[in-house]
């Protein structure tokens, strides 16, 4: 008789994570030298500073994303196991989701989203990501070879970070109701200790089934399943989950305090950037961080593993005592580890990115001599709780109506796998209210030594 | 400066009239997979590459009047017809950024393309930003989008050529 253990992750989430199919594929994965890295970038970045709990990690939410999609695919599997082909496409693709789901984060960066906003390479973590599928330095590949993950499958478990011909599937990995949200919503609500984030997920899970997409350029495609919500039980539970989504957004993510606490950061580093380009960095400063900078964040996968929080924190704390490099940067970076806030504000209330407002301002501080980057920056961050088509486009422009729906709705279904799933605004009215409702925060970012060019732009 | 809303306006400045907001995503995904920064973030959705965040963006562009829409047809189904608006105008001038693009000429010959043309150029450029092999990229184009079989051949030498641009 054989008698094994499930590997077993205590999780402040979700009780316990266990791993049993696939489990020596998956703890391969996980005690790669990319994922464990993962411990070291922090979710929220500098969330922290606001939130003293915020220390969560991407290591912990990949587990939280893995967990979710397993039971997603139990839950799809216990209502539609017996229809043949859905049980063959579970059968065959269920490992590759897994590893997807798994290895989502691998490509963050530093201080997590924020680094997307430092430099162009930071907004393709994403690409890193996948890249560690396929990269002949990455651990990862080689534990999947290992496994017998054959050349054609490993590029399919990275495709299903962007799409899949099985579209479930992809859901499962990436949709507005996909495991990844699932997971960062109620770890970052319960580690932020703001409720609102908090959402019924058992009740989702068990309310998750399939249903035909409803494009109507799709009729008569019997694949192109999606992932939807039983439409007698999931409707509350989907609309608590956009709620809270709104909630974490306006008083999480976009949080004045942590926002400005980027922005600090983005300055510093800036200015980091600039030193790195003429070598003159302060020299304590590790090759690799000051290669980083100089590159732009665009570095080889080695050089990319070293990158983590501890090593920038370090290097902040070097130059907060450096006299001899940049004063700029002295001060940035004292500032940030005693939390001393330096940097104003000023917000843009109303101001969309549409309006050229900004633009504008962002004109007359550079006339005025301000670089941006060095003494201010706009933060833009234009959020939509639920991207609803607007109505018109059904009659107007109706291929641009499906596209919308296809890419962003959630839908619900009967379950019928022959029956066309519909998307959640065709019922609730809640979300009708919220959907086309923008939410956009703009606000300015500033040096003190330059108010009176502040002033005079934003009149 | 580059920005989604000056990027826009450039482009509707450039190309006048452009039909449907399908061919315009297209456009947009082609320009910026050739290294234009329109600063937006595509996905693989039904028509191919889609930008939830440009889908906002038009809506946006036409209701603040930059933008006008009348209803048109293309292929025998209803669409819209967006061409600019005298504010377009006015506000790039006020901006300074009234001068034509390095990149209108690309703009201006992918707008004479049919949607169809372009969404399987732009789903070729997709996959291979994905990292899809050259080797698999017909069969997992035609997995995808059975409908543009026929148009493979030149949508991917319309690519080819593209990539060509880009690296100039």
């Amino acid at each position: 008789m054989s008698n094994k253990r499930s590997k077993v992750f205590r999780d402040a989430v979700h009780g316990l994570i266990s791993i049993d199919k696939d489990r020596d594929l998956l703890l391969a994965l996980i005690d790669t030298r990319e994922f464990q890295r993962l411990r070291r970038v922090r979710q929220l970045g500098v969330s922290n500073l606001t939130y003293p709990n915020a220390e969560h990690t991407r290591f912990a939410h990949s587990l939280g994303v893995l967990h979710i999609a397993i039971r997603i695919m139990e839950t799809l599997r216990r209502r539609h196991g017996e229809n043949d082909s859905v049980k063959s496409w579970l059968d065959g693709k269920e490992r590759l989701v897994k590893i997807a789901a798994l290895l989502h984060d691998l490509g963050h960066g530093p201080f997590s989203h924020m680094m997307e906003r430092a430099f162009d390479a930071g907004k393709e973590h994403e690409k890193r990501s996948k890249s560690m599928f396929t990269d002949p330095d990455s651990g990862i590949r080689k534990v999947l070879q290992d496994h017998s993950i054959t050349e054609s499958q490993i590029l399919e478990a990275r495709n299903l970070l962007d799409f899949h011909e099985i579209p479930f599937l992809h859901d499962i990995i990436s949709s507005s109701l996909d495991a990844d949200r699932m997971d960062y919503l109620l770890r970052d609500s319960h580690f932020t200790g703001v409720a609102y984030g908090n959402y019924d997920l058992e009740w989702i899970l068990n309310s998750f089934c399939l249903g035909l997409d409803p494009s109507p350029a799709l009729e008569g495609d019997r694949t192109r399943l999606r992932l939807c919500l039983d439409e007698k039980r999931g409707q509350f539970a989907a609309e608590q989950l956009i709620i809270a989504r709104v909630h974490m957004t306006m008083q999480v993510y976009t949080h004045r305090t942590t926002r400005m606490w980027e922005a600090h950061l983005l300055l510093l580093f800036a200015e980091a950037t600039r030193l790195a380009f003429s070598d003159e960095l302060p020299p304590e400063t590790p090759a690799y961080v000051s290669d980083y900078f100089k590159k732009k964040g665009a570095v080889s996968h080695e050089e990319f593993l070293k990158i983590d929080e501890p090593a920038l924190l370090t290097c902040i704390t070097i130059w907060s005592d450096s006299t001899g490099a940049s004063e700029r940067l002295r001060l940035l970076a004292a500032a940030f580890l005693e939390r001393k806030r330096i940097l104003r504000h000023i917000d843009l209330p109303g101001e969309t990115r549409m309006n050229w407002r900004l633009t504008q301002i962002e004109e007359r501080l550079e006339s005025r001599g301000c670089e941006q980057r060095v003494s201010w920056l706009i933060d833009r961050y234009n959020f939509t709780p639920y991207e609803m088509p607007p109505p018109k486009l059904l009659t107007l422009d109706p291929g641009a109506y499906w596209d919308a729906v296809s890419e962003n709705a959630i839908f619900l279904a009967s379950g019928e796998l022959d029956e066309k799933a519909f998307p959640i605004h065709r019922n609730s009215k809640l979300i009708k209210s919220l959907g086309i409702g923008k939410m956009p925060v703009s606000r300015l970012f500033y040096l003190p030594e330059i108010e009176e060019s502040v002033k005079f732009s934003t009149q | 400066m580059t920005n989604s809303f000056v990027a826009m306006l450039q482009l509707f400045a450039a190309t006048g009239e452009v039909t449907g907001r399908k061919k315009c995503q297209k456009i947009v995904h082609i320009l910026q997979e050739c290294g234009v920064d329109f600063g937006l973030d595509f996905k693989l959705a039904l028509y191919g590459a889609y930008s939830s965040g440009l889908q906002s963006l038009m809506e946006d562009l036409v209701e603040e009047k930059y933008l006008n829409e009348e209803p048109d047809s293309c292929g025998g189904f209803p669409t819209s017809r967006f061409s600019p608006h005298r504010r377009l105008g006015k506000t790039l001038r006020a901006l300074g950024e009234e001068a034509p693009p390095s990149w209108m000429p690309l703009a201006v010959s992918l707008n004479s393309k049919s949607p169809r043309e372009l969404e399987t150029t732009s789903t070729i450029l997709f996959l291979r930003n994905s990292g899809v092999p050259e080797g698999d990229l017909e069969d997992q184009f035609r997995r995808l989008k059975p409908q543009l079989r026929d148009k493979y051949v030149a949508g991917l030498t319309l690519a080819n050529e593209l990539r060509h641009t880009a690296a100039a």
